[in-house]
């Protein structure tokens, strides 16, 4: 019985298209001046024209194709290709984790709010529990880490979470920050917000996406994550958690373990009770990454506010001044706080210690930046300038959902049954910069 | 020297504010076919293929239908579609006419050895006299068609959705162009 193989796809916003040939057919093209027109087209990028030149003909010997890199991990080990290196931890990583726990790091890192468990990606927490033919068990060489970058978006995330007091329903967090600043950020709002996880890779020592750290974040922040679940609405809003480095540069000699974030549609934000969304991204003139860009934008047209707060917002207290933290119009209410206006934003825990928006004293003034009324707390006046970001659609490589041919894929050689990478790892940028050649027929 | 092969092409358009989900469904079952696929494996994909668009039967607005058993003619015409295809998309991202209502097609080529049964029954369903437009059970005739194929018979198929996720699809402006010229209205 003869099979069919995948010789071209295509995946951009214009069109998604796969072509396939018979392996029973020893001659594809018509002539090769058309074949090479056509590897000219849009989208036909390194990982299709790869595939297309093995396919070409079964009398040629067999080249290197393009392979998903996950689908590779999962097949042949997570260190596949790896070539006996190791994956870096950094100084001052943990002691190792009892497995046990790590095996079911996905399911204690899963919502706790069941509208928002369909979002979640748990793709990188599954990875220490696969059995594959890897050198090394994954689960042996993960130590959790605490890197002074985490300590400080945990307590930025503690101070946006404080300022959800008495907040206007409908508010979700979409947290974009380097994996592990992500996950402590994730942790400083758990009080309050339903962390959503969209981690959709795994590591590799020579890992385009240092995914091993986000992971190490996230065994650290655990007890964290274990301890605050309880604490929050079970109506909690989601905050959803990405990798800002997963469209990191490719670079030759990397294993591209890079992926796009799937987020929900407007619809599916809507259908959650969510109006407005905060993005958390590290600097104030920052937006959103290229992978998002179509679907912010589509929030944005289907009214669904998007606000940017930057990390670098949230500023340290000097030292003895916690007690005045909120500003000389400190309300004798308070100390006692306990009451919001929507219970998505009820918390039985409240913290003490956390950065503050725009610096000390002027903490609610992000209320004001951000138009969300009158907040409950008063604030001193500050100079601090807040973001001025609006959703623009701007020319990217990716769709909505959509990723460009050969992003987080590895060309592989395939031999007597044994997979191996093949030498050139190139990439194409995906463009469609092409001649008019023809029509239809 | 490649064997002498027979053409059967079919594309269908459809408004995209009144078929929901469709095109995203479409994408998702293209990207969800396999690197390699048995010929049994490509009856069950277009059996769910044909289910998924005739089941927006109403909204199927325009089509076109192709069957070429001259060998030459059948294979320059085959290149002739993958190229038309992905040019006219890249014109998407230019076209000036965003605030029309747009449109979204599928397109289905297959190549078959002539002579081979999928030709035969291809050239069985496609005897049909010509008409201005596409009767409706004449289009799901054609696309019932695919999954019943001999794909042992078959060279090379081809799955083409536009828009892909994002784009916007073919203006209304557009499909008044030449390019669109070959569709006639389903019945």
């Amino acid at each position: 019985m003869s099979e069919f193989r995948k010789v071209q796809s295509v995946d951009e916003p214009e069109l998604v298209a796969a072509r396939w040939w018979s392996q029973n057919d020893p001659s594809e093209s018509p002539g090769v001046s058309r074949r090479s027109a056509l590897l000219g087209l849009a989208g036909l990028t390194a990982a299709a024209t790869l595939a297309s030149q093995t396919a070409c003909s079964t009398s040629e010997p067999a080249g290197p194709e393009a392979a998903e890199s996950l689908a590779l991990q999962k097949e042949s080990g997570w260190d596949f290709g790896a070539d006996g290196k190791k994956l870096d931890m950094g100084p001052g990583a943990g002691d190792p984790v009892d497995p046990a726990v790590m095996k079911d790091l996905a399911a204690k890192l899963t919502p706790t709010n069941p509208d928002n468990r369909p979002f979640a990606r748990t793709v990188l927490f599954d990875s220490v529990r696969q059995a594959t033919a890897a050198t090394t068990d994954l689960a042996s060489v993960i130590r959790p880490i605490h890197t002074p970058a985490m300590e400080n978006a945990e307590l930025a995330g503690r101070g946006l979470s404080t300022l959800f007091e008495g907040a206007p329903a409908g508010k979700a967090v979409l947290v974009d920050l380097p994996g592990p600043e992500s996950v402590a950020f994730a942790a400083g709002l758990a009080n309050r917000f339903d962390p959503v996880f969209l981690f959709d890779n795994w590591p590799h020592p020579r890992g385009t996406v240092p995914a091993h750290l986000t992971l190490a974040a996230a065994l650290d922040r655990l007890s964290t994550f274990e301890e605050l679940a309880p604490t929050r609405s079970a109506k909690a809003a989601p905050a959803f958690v990405l990798d800002s480095n997963r469209l990191n540069a490719f670079a030759e000699t990397d294993f591209d373990n890079r992926y796009v974030a799937y987020v929900p549609s407007a619809d599916a934000l809507k259908k959650l009770g969510v109006k407005s969304i905060v993005m958390v991204r590290p600097k104030a003139a920052d937006h959103e990454l290229d992978d998002l860009n179509a679907t912010v934008v589509e929030w944005k047209e289907a009214g669904i506010d998007v606000q940017l707060v930057p990390l670098d917002s949230f500023q340290a207290v000097p030292e003895g001044e916690v007690a005045d933290a909120y500003g000389p119009e400190l309300p004798p209410a308070e100390t006692t706080a306990t009451t919001e206006s929507s219970d998505v934003y009820h918390t039985t825990h409240h913290y003490t210690h956390h950065h503050h928006y725009g610096g000390y004293g002027s903490h609610w003034l992000l209320w004001s930046h951000y138009g969300w009324g009158s907040p409950r707390y008063g604030y001193r006046p500050s100079s601090y300038v807040h973001s001025s970001y609006s959703p623009t659609r701007r020319a990217t490589t990716f769709g909505k959902s959509a990723k460009p041919a050969g992003f987080g894929q590895m060309s592989v050689s395939r031999t007597g049954g044994r997979t191996s990478l093949s030498g050139s790892q190139s990439k194409s940028s995906g463009s469609w910069g092409r001649s008019r050649s023809g029509g239809y027929g | 020297m490649p064997a002498p092969q027979v053409l059967f092409a079919v594309q269908v358009l459809y408004p995209l504010a009144l078929t929901g989900s469709l095109t995203g469904e479409l994408i998702e079952a293209v990207r969800a076919a396999g690197d390699w696929m048995a010929p049994t494996d490509k009856n069950a994909w277009y059996d769910a293929f044909a289910d998924l668009l005739l089941q927006h039967g109403p909204h199927l607005q325009y089509a076109s239908w192709e069957h070429l058993d001259d060998p030459e003619e059948a294979m320059e015409t085959y290149w002739a579609w993958l190229e038309g295809t992905a040019e006219d998309a890249e014109d998407e991202a230019r076209q000036p006419y965003r605030d029309e209502g747009h449109y979204g097609f599928v397109t289905v080529l297959v190549l078959a050895e002539e002579g081979g049964r999928s030709a035969r029954m291809i050239a069985e369903h496609c005897d049909v006299e010509d008409e201005d437009g596409v009767a409706f059970d004449l289009l799901e005739h054609l696309v019932r068609l695919l999954g019943a194929l001999d794909f042992e018979s078959v060279t090379s198929d081809v799955v083409m959705v536009r828009p892909g996720a994002g784009g916007r699809g073919v203006s209304e402006t557009l499909l008044g162009s030449a390019t669109y010229h070959h569709l006639g209205p389903v019945l």
